[in-house]
This record gives C-alpha cells, sequence and structure tokens, in this order.
C-alpha cells in the first residue's frame, strides 16, 4: 500500500505540475498574460484535483461501508441535493448576481438532505434504509430538477443548466476554491478516522460492532464525511461521474482487497484521474468540445467492463 | 382604463368575430417559437389562426406585440384539432407524433430549416413566403457595410460560442466588425484562453448576466474592452427583422 | 463477573427464555445447548449486546451491559458467530489483523493455521474458517468469550483440542459461554451445562468453580 500510495503521489504530482503548462494560449502571449497561468490554470488544476480526490474517496469509502463494489458516491443524494439547489438559482435568472450565488445555493441543498439523512441514520442505522433513502432521494430531486427544466421559460437558463449539470473545471476563481477546498479537506479527514471501522465492516456489520464500531457513530461520520467532501465541490463544479466507481474497483486489487488501506489510493487516483481527463480535455480542445464528465465516462465504461468480465468469480463478493 | 387593457380586449373581440364570421380565413397556426417569428413576420394577423403562448412574452419573442391579442397555444394535441387550421409552419424540430396526426387530418405542414447562415435566412424567407402564397417583399434585405477594424466576438456565457460561418458570426461582420472567432466554423465550446488569444474590443454576450463578469480574470480582461449583452429575443429565433434588429444592435456599439 | 438478572430474551412477538437469574464467576466455561430454534444464538448475541433483552439486565464485572460503549465492549467481550463470509476476498492473514489485535502470541501455531494464512478466507472450509474466528478472538484476550457452534464442522480430533483451548482459557480467569450441538463435548469440557426448553433455561451439570493454580470454594 505505501509504495503504491508513493507511486500515485509522485504521478500525480507531476501531473499537477504539468497541467499547468495545458492550454490553449500560445506561448509568447502567456508570456504576456502571466495572470492566465496563476488565475486561470492554477485555480482549475486545484479544483480537479481535489473533485477527484473527493470522487476516489467518497467511492472507496462508501464501497467499503455498504460492502457493495457497486456504491457510487452519488447514491446517497448528496450530489442531486447540490445539484438542485445551483439548478434552482441558475433557472431564476440568480447565477450572475455573485460569484457564490451558484456553489452557496448548492451547499443549501446539501445541508438540507444532510440533515434528513443524518436524522434518519441515526433511528434507523442499517445499509438498506441509507441505499433505498438515498435512491428515493434521488429520484425526488431529479423530478424537481426536471420540473425546473419544464418550468424554465428561458431556453439559454436551461442551456446553462444542462452544462452545467455536465460538470467543467474551468472558470472558477481562486476565492472560490479557497472557500470550497478547506470544507472538503475537513470530510476528507473525518472519512479517513473511518478507516478502523471499514475495515471491522468488512466481516458485516454485527462483527463490526463486536469489534467496538458504534452504528450510530459511523453513519453519523460517514454522512457528514461524504457531504463535506462533496457538497461544496459538486455545487461548484457540476456533477462528474464514474470516477467514484471506477478508481476504488481498480486499485483494490493492489491492495490486497483490503477497504481501509484502499482509501488513500483510491484518492490519489481519483485525483490523477480526474486532472488527468481534464488535461485531456484541454489537449483536444482544439479539435473536439469535450467535458470532463463525459470524458470520464467514456473512457472509464468499457475499461470498468473489461475489469469486470475479467475478474473471478471468487472476487466478486458475497453478491 | 389602461389603454392596452383595451387594445387588448378590442383585439380578442376581433378575433372572435373573425373566427364567428371570416373563420376560413385564420387558417394558419405556427406550432414554436422561431415558427411564430416567421409567420408572425410574414402573415397578416387575421390569417393567423393561433400561435405559441411563448410568442407573448417580451424577452424571448421579437414580435410579441403583435402576437398579443392572437390566439395562443400551449402545443396540446387537443388544441390542434381545430377544424378551422388548413396550414401549420413548423420548424425542422417537428414532433413526428404530432406531425403525423396534422397530416391526417389533412393539415398541410410547413416545414422550416433554422437559418445557421445569412443566406439561410433569406432561402427560408422565399420559401414561406411561396410556400404561403404571401405577396412577394423586398429582397436582398442585409447590405453590407464597410468593414471596421474593430475585432468582436459573440461569447455564450455557459462557454459555446459562435465561430465563423454562423449566423451571429455573419451578422458580426455585417455590423461591421471583424469576427475574433472566424478561424473557426460553427460553434465551439470557448474557454477564456482563447478569447485572450482573440483579443477582441468588444464581446457579445450571449445569455443574459454570467457570474463570469465577478471572476476576477475576466474583470482585468473587459477593463479596455466593451461587454454587451444581445437581447435573447433576437439571438434565439433568426428570421429577417430579428437579424436585422441583432446587426443594429451590434452596430450601435460603434456609436457608443 | 457474568450475572443475569432476572433476564427475558427474545423478539416481542417471540420469547425464548423468560425471566431467568444466573451467576459465573470468573474461570468458568458455560455451555448451552437446545433444540433448533430455541433461541441459543439470540441469548449469545444478547449477552454480547449485540440484541437487546426484553425485560431484565445483564451486569458484566459489576456493570450494566447497556452502560458500556461499543468501544470499551469490544476490549472486554468478543463473539464468534456460527457463520461468517468476508465481504471482501480477503487473505486470512488480513482478516487475523482485523480490530487490531493487541496480543498475536501463538494462537496461530496452537491452532495450526500456518498454512491457512496465504488462502482466501472465503474459500476456507466451515471448520477452518471457526479455527480461524476463534484465533482471532483470542489474540484479543477477551475477558468474555462466547462462541456460537465453533465445533459443529469439525472433525472429532480438533473438537477436542479447540474445547481444550476454550477450557484452559477460560481457567485464567475469563468467562467462556458456548453454543454447542453435541452433548458429549458439553459434559466433557464446561463447567456448567444449560439447557433450553420451554422458556426456560435448565442446568444439567455443574462442576466446582476452578482457577488455574487455585481451587476456590
Amino acid at each position: 500500500m505505501r509504495k503504491l500510495s508513493l507511486l500515485l503521489g509522485l504521478v500525480l504530482t507531476l501531473l499537477m505540475g504539468g497541467s499547468l503548462f495545458i492550454g490553449t494560449l500560445p506561448l509568447d502571449l502567456l508570456l504576456q498574460n502571466a495572470s492566465v497561468l496563476w488565475e486561470l490554470r492554477f485555480p482549475r488544476m486545484l479544483i480537479a484535483v481535489s473533485m477527484g480526490v473527493s470522487l476516489g474517496l467518497t467511492g472507496a469509502v462508501l464501497q467499503g461501508f455498504l460492502r457493495n463494489p457497486l456504491a457510487e458516491p452519488g447514491i446517497m443524494g448528496i450530489s442531486s441535493a447540490a445539484a438542485l439547489g445551483a439548478v434552482m438559482v441558475i433557472a431564476l435568472g440568480l447565477g450572475g448576481s455573485h460569484l457564490f450565488a451558484v456553489p452557496l445555493a448548492g451547499m443549501m441543498g446539501v445541508v438540507g438532505v444532510t440533515f434528513f439523512l443524518y436524522k434518519l441514520m441515526q433511528k434507523h442505522p442499517n445499509p438498506l434504509t441509507l441505499i433505498l433513502t438515498g435512491l428515493a432521494l434521488n429520484s425526488l430531486l431529479g423530478a424537481l430538477m426536471t420540473l425546473i427544466l419544464t418550468l424554465s421559460h428561458n431556453p439559454y437558463a436551461s442551456l446553462e443548466i444542462i452544462f452545467w449539470l455536465l460538470g467543467s473545471f474551468a472558470h472558477h476563481s481562486l476565492g472560490q476554491v479557497a472557500f470550497v477546498i478547506p470544507l472538503s479537506v475537513a470530510g476528507w479527514i473525518i472519512l479517513w478516522r473511518l478507516r478502523f471501522t471499514l475495515e471491522t465492516l468488512s466481516l458485516g456489520e454485527e462483527m463490526a460492532i463486536v469489534l467496538g464500531a458504534s452504528p450510530k457513530k459511523m453513519y453519523g461520520f460517514l454522512i457528514l464525511g461524504m457531504a463535506l467532501s462533496l457538497g461544496p465541490l459538486v455545487s461548484l463544479v457540476g456533477v462528474v461521474g464514474f470516477i467514484g466507481l471506477l478508481v476504488p474497483h481498480m486499485l483494490r486489487p493492489f491492495v490486497d482487497h483490503k477497504p481501509a488501506d484502499l482509501l488513500l489510493p483510491s484518492a490519489l487516483g481519483g485525483g490523477i484521474m480526474a486532472l488527468a481527463a481534464d488535461m485531456v480535455v484541454r489537449l483536444l480542445s482544439n479539435h473536439i468540445d469535450l467535458k470532463v464528465g463525459v470524458l470520464t465516462s467514456l473512457m472509464g465504461t468499457p475499461f470498468f467492463l473489461y475489469l469486470l468480465l475479467k475478474q473471478p468469480r471468487s472476487s466478486h463478493a458475497t453478491f | 382604463m389602461d389603454t392596452a387593457v383595451q387594445k387588448g380586449h378590442f383585439m380578442w373581440a376581433r378575433v372572435f368575430i373573425f373566427s364567428l364570421f371570416l373563420q376560413a380565413q385564420a387558417s394558419i397556426i405556427s406550432l414554436d417559437l422561431c415558427a411564430d417569428q416567421w409567420v408572425l413576420e410574414l402573415v397578416p394577423p387575421r390569417d393567423i389562426f393561433a400561435v405559441t403562448y411563448l410568442a407573448q412574452d417580451p424577452d424571448i419573442s421579437f414580435f410579441s406585440e403583435k402576437a398579443i391579442g392572437l390566439k395562443v397555444h400551449k402545443g396540446e394535441i387537443e388544441e390542434l384539432l381545430d377544424p378551422a387550421i388548413k396550414s401549420a409552419v413548423a420548424m425542422d424540430n417537428l414532433d413526428p407524433f404530432i406531425k403525423n396526426i396534422l397530416e391526417k387530418r389533412g393539415v398541410r405542414i410547413i416545414v422550416l430549416k433554422s437559418p445557421q447562415t445569412l443566406e439561410e435566412v433569406n432561402e427560408q424567407r422565399q420559401f414561406l413566403i411561396k410556400e404561403l402564397g404571401l405577396k412577394e417583399k423586398d429582397s436582398n434585405p442585409f447590405p453590407s457595410p464597410p468593414l471596421s477594424r474593430k475585432r468582436a466576438v459573440c461569447y455564450g456565457a455557459s462557454g459555446l460560442s459562435p465561430g465563423g460561418k454562423t449566423l451571429l458570426g455573419q451578422a458580426l461582420t455585417k455590423a461591421g466588425f471583424e469576427n475574433g472567432f472566424k478561424n473557426f466554423k460553427g460553434w465551439k465550446y470557448i474557454d477564456w484562453e482563447k478569447i485572450l488569444e482573440a483579443d477582441p474590443a468588444v464581446v457579445f454576450l450571449l445569455e443574459g448576466p454570467s457570474k463570469n463578469r465577478h471572476h476576477p480574470f475576466w474583470k482585468r480582461f473587459m477593463k479596455n474592452r466593451r461587454e454587451v449583452e444581445l437581447p435573447k429575443k433576437v439571438t434565439l429565433c433568426a428570421c429577417y427583422s430579428t437579424v436585422n434588429e441583432l446587426i443594429e444592435t451590434m452596430k450601435k456599439t460603434h456609436h457608443a | 463477573m457474568l450475572h443475569f438478572e432476572h433476564l427475558t430474551i427474545g423478539y416481542a412477538d417471540r420469547i425464548f427464555i423468560k425471566n431467568f437469574t444466573a451467576h459465573f464467576l470468573p474461570g468458568q466455561l458455560v455451555g448451552i445447548l437446545g433444540p433448533n430454534g430455541s433461541g441459543k444464538t439470540t441469548l449469545l448475541k444478547t449477552i454480547a449486546k449485540l440484541t437487546p433483552p426484553t425485560e431484565g439486565r445483564i451486569i458484566l464485572g459489576g456493570m450494566p451491559l447497556q452502560a458500556f460503549s461499543e468501544q470499551n465492549l469490544a476490549r472486554v467481550r468478543s463473539y464468534i458467530p456460527a457463520e461468517l463470509t468476508c465481504a471482501w476476498p480477503l487473505a486470512t492473514r488480513h482478516v487475523l489483523e482485523i480490530g487490531r489485535s493487541a496480543d498475536h502470541r501463538n494462537w496461530i501455531e496452537t491452532l495450526d493455521l500456518g498454512n491457512l494464512l496465504d488462502q482466501t478466507f472465503n474459500t476456507l472450509s466451515s471448520g477452518e474458517k471457526a479455527r480461524v474466528l476463534l484465533a482471532h478472538s483470542l489474540m484479543r484476550s477477551p475477558k468474555v468469550i462466547l462462541a456460537d457452534e465453533i465445533t459443529s464442522h469439525l472433525d472429532a480430533l480438533y473438537q477436542d483440542k479447540l474445547m481444550d483451548l476454550l477450557r484452559d482459557y477460560t481457567r485464567t480467569g475469563k468467562v467462556g459461554v458456548v453454543v454447542l450441538h453435541q452433548p458429549d463435548l458439553a459434559y466433557e469440557f464446561c463447567d456448567q451445562v444449560f439447557m433450553i426448553e420451554d422458556q426456560k433455561l435448565h442446568l444439567l451439570s455443574k462442576k466446582p468453580p476452578q482457577l488455574k493454580g487455585q481451587i476456590l470454594s
């Protein structure tokens, strides 16, 4: 695990440096406008990496927590809540009123859903409740989003909503980044502290309790950590798919399937994948218009299917 | 009492009388916002059976004033079954289900292409005039002005922006600007490094106020440039009058 | 050390054992027998604080069980379920590491697990799993060890060995409660043998309490 993390960390660091030199601006113009590096490429790099880390980490935590390799950070409804808040503000035409209008609205949605999930899971701390509630929340929030789209009289607002939903790391200011990243880091720390619980959970919820995990506490921390890791970032960036499902799945064999040891490599791997995808988007932007979420899904899905089919049956755990 | 309301009542009464006595005349319906624009531009009101409710929204409909007083519909099938309807005008994304039903009822359907260039605007205009048997109106409507050195771009806040071979790009040229995005054709997703490279003196914004303008980079970039918001009613749909208005709007920024 | 006070266990619609009181001293290994569905497993789970009792209470080392936090309780009691599947294809070595065991000692040797360490836990036979889980339990040196049918899938040799081990372990001042299917094993190794029948806990046999190196009256 240590070697793997070191390697992934090294790759990520190299990519972070390299990404500053990727863009469409010719070098002579770049030298005249050095602020492009600091005001455009640097925050873009930071936001891509932290989104990737959040997705990789939350994916690994959630899969370990629910003991289900199909779990994906979106299943709890937190991302949908962020999206709904943001979409509502865009549809009302307030998206341009302030730099923080959209992300703050998204975070209001996240706070609401988190509070609801937290209250519910303190009453019924079990995975089925979490999955079913997430399913219900996702379809409710999805319906509300569709409603907003259909009610919106402004075709440009609808276009903006659709583009926003596709997710993009571009054009976020340093101020926004400085606001969002500390919140995410707080979420990462909370999730990181769930390592022991994840380890014990691999023997089932009952054994986890026997070994000292408290159901109420672990669901509380899970929801809080997920909300902080995902909520602010999704509110700013939009929904970027598939990294949270793919990366933990890909790296699990390298840590001998140990759910706690998966967290760090998965977080780093998520950062690499998000940043690499964004760099590809930028490199190709003169030839083809791609959105980073589209690219991750396009690249990820066939690879994921390949891994799934290649795997020996025994490693499909208990499903 | 408010005169607009009185006028509205009067218009409604007129439509009502027409529908009683001159039913055969009000026989043309338009099925979406852009078809509304064409019909409202070319067809006399007494021949219009109905337009969509969107046509009365002054934000997005160039001919909203003309549409007030006309019968409106919401595109529900049952609204379209009136036997008075003889012709329907729609853009090429018409729902095949609706198309099928109308055709079965013997309604003539005139499908217009969304024009992507000025030439296509003229083509569609001539096409509709011919199809509806209207009187020929003045053609060659877009005279080219002298070219200025000023560079301008149209920029969509969601990033999607028009390049060389687009209606908006051509409108820029007609308005006397050099199109900063002329080196790519069609619509393209633009990030700010590309705008910086294009270095326009004027940026025409397509999509209302955007959060971008609070971004420190954008603020600095726009310091010595002009930012002009184009009204939606002239960028959403293209018929002769909207394009003309679009060009006029762009021209005005030369003087201001 | 382990004390049942007017304990009733089961669920609202299904009571297994009604109103029983018992007391177990350090050094005792307790065997529970009973037909299928009589509530043996539920009894163990109630002692493990995985299921709340319907009535009454359990006192562990002078403190009511309900007052223990999960974390504190984990330090003093362990529980071995009758069946266990790992959610991930973990190697046996890694399963043994789960839960930060303090004491690795020589349980791996004692229970002959050396050649199983690198195999995937889920591919082990039920008997092998039982040995692994017992080792996992003992490594945490619990004061109360609860085991559900760990001998059922073992051959005769290992049955004796495991029971012997459990008895020796409890002799060091711990309490063991084991659910068994084989009465002969219970009579041979356990200090007290109970039978669940008609919602009652019948005491079948009782040996004098013993601690290693000393005899208590």
